[in-house]
């Protein structure tokens, strides 16, 4: 086998290890708020997520070769890479950024914080570029349209949107009596969040599919810029469906039931408004990132409604969370690629291999000692990410959960006893 | 590309997508709560009657009301599915 050939297996495997953290750190985006109001119990809304990214991943017919190239200089205008970077020199870069992209998702997937894949992504390969081109590597103007303003956008305009959304709605059934109308618009969340995850699965699983396809190009085994293998398709299909399904539960919990209490309308409101932003926006000129809009969304479904709870401390920890994702995922990056290309060659990229194997095996390790699982995912939101008592509702249905927990309340009590084994 | 015009291109895209946003990120939810709204079946209170008699009435009209804003937000999960397998196909990315 020869260096390059042993590079690239080592890059499509990274590559599809990122596409499988993408699929389980963006579940909430999707479903966070159908698992917190009972529309769905939460593994069946991991596996119906799982499915139609599967489906969706299948559906994309572009060839998104041009993800990377917006932001560090690798490729021409067309997507193709460089010709004096062809081989071995593109390889590092994109397998450094990937490195970068997976630890950032398994860092802020570990405390529990939803951040964009596809920004972990593009810090990675900035940070990679600037150490193996220097500082000209990287496209700062596409930083900046790509996504800076992209950023700051996105939860604010989703957030506006949600809230006028909410608001209307609770007028419009104010009338409506909870539990019949609760029944219908659960239907509706469903709707919605069922749209997010088939576009989750066209658009997220495109940029892997591109990225092996570029790292494919670079070695030289596939020329076409305007098709991608089949067998790419499939292994990133499977491999962020097989993400989704494994849930991120400890990013569901932050999303469903941290940020805000969700009710049943609110929910429908902010994952139609998620739906509504996400798939319109990529055609208006600005493609903004799913995770932003889908936490700009459920922000803003409770500031719309007047008595809903909102946690600001945990948006201020997302907020400051997105900010430092572009720098964290590039210094990672960059001193993947700074070790790769020290050590050199074959062994550099392997032994960055085995320390990515390494910290996320670490990291998997650390998230079992407190683990947030499908059975405690919806517990009481009591001031942290892990439920400090055993978990008692495996669907704490929105009646519930917005009620207040006063002392004898019946309710409260009930959803306790019907769920003791 | 220069600041200002990357400034510019950035606020026009923006609208666009606050437009779009609001007309149906608002307008579908609203719809489809008035379709929930229109499916409740209404109490009449006769108040004429003592002690007051109460009805559960669901006039046809208003069914047809309910039916005609769910068949809406059905295509609109339609739309949105071409819109994801074509979109690109269909405003050019």
């Amino acid at each position: 086998m020869t260096e390059a050939l042993f590079v690239l297996i080592l890059v499509i495997v990274t590559a599809l290890g990122f596409d499988f953290t993408n699929g389980f750190h963006d579940t909430g985006n999707a479903m966070a708020t159908s698992i917190s109001t009972g529309a769905l119990k939460p593994r069946k809304a991991v596996a119906l997520s799982a499915v139609l990214n599967l489906v969706g991943a299948f559906l994309s017919i572009e060839v998104a070769l041009t993800v990377s190239n917006k932001v560090v200089s690798i490729q021409g205008a067309d997507g193709a890479p460089a010709p004096e970077l062809m081989g071995l020199p593109i390889l590092i870069v994109v397998f450094a950024g990937l490195v970068g992209g997976i630890l950032w998702n398994l860092t802020t997937w570990l405390v529990g914080l939803p951040s964009s894949s596809s920004h972990a992504l593009l810090g990675g390969l900035i940070g990679a570029a600037v150490a193996q081109l220097g500082i000209g590597g990287v496209k700062w103007n596409g930083v900046l349209t790509a996504v800076i303003i992209p950023g700051l956008v996105a939860p604010v305009v989703a957030g506006f949107v949600a809230a006028l959304a909410t608001w209307v709605v609770f007028k419009i059934v104010a009338a409506v009596p909870e539990n019949s109308r609760d029944a219908g618009f659960r239907w509706g969340q469903i709707g919605s969040a069922s749209l997010i995850s088939l576009a989750h699965g066209t658009n997220d699983a495109q940029k892997t599919m591109g990225v092996i396809t570029l790292a494919l190009i670079a070695y030289g085994s596939w020329t076409d810029l305007h098709a991608i293998p089949f067998w790419v398709k499939c292994a990133c299909a499977v491999s962020i469906a097989a993400g989704t399904y494994l849930g991120g539960w400890r990013v569901i919990r932050t999303l469903g039931k941290g940020l805000v209490e969700i009710s049943s309308p609110q929910g429908m409101t902010a994952d139609t408004a998620s739906a509504v932003i996400i798939l319109s926006s990529s055609h208006l000129g600005m493609a903004l990132s799913t995770t932003h809009v889908a936490t700009g969304s459920i922000l803003g479904s409770g500031v719309g409604r007047p008595a809903a709870v909102v946690r600001w401390a945990v948006a201020g920890r997302m907020a400051l969370a997105w900010a430092i994702t572009l720098p964290s995922a590039a210094v990672v990056g960059a001193l993947c690629c700074l070790l790769a290309n020290g050590i050199g060659g074959a062994w550099g990229v392997a032994a960055t291999f085995a320390m990515l194997t390494l910290a996320a095996t670490g990291m998997y390790l650390r998230s079992r000692r407190t683990a947030v699982t499908s059975e405690n995912v919806n517990a009481d939101w009591d001031g942290g990410l892990v439920p400090a008592v055993r978990p008692h509702a495996r669907r704490t249905s929105s009646r519930h959960a917005s009620l207040p927990r006063a002392v004898g309340n019946p309710q409260a009590g009930s959803a306790q006893q019907a769920t003791q084994p | 590309m220069s600041l200002s015009e990357i400034l510019s291109e950035s606020a026009e895209a923006l609208w666009h997508v606050l437009a779009v946003g609001l007309v149906l990120g608002v307008g579908l939810p609203a719809l489809f709560a008035s379709g929930i709204r229109f499916q409740h079946r209404h109490r009449v209170v006769d108040a004429g009657s003592r002690p007051a008699a109460t009805s559960i009435t669901s006039s046809p009209l208003r069914l047809v009301g309910a039916g005609v804003c769910f068949a809406l937000c059905v295509l609109a999960v339609v739309a949105g599915i071409i819109v994801i397998i074509f979109g690109e196909k269909l405003f050019g990315g």
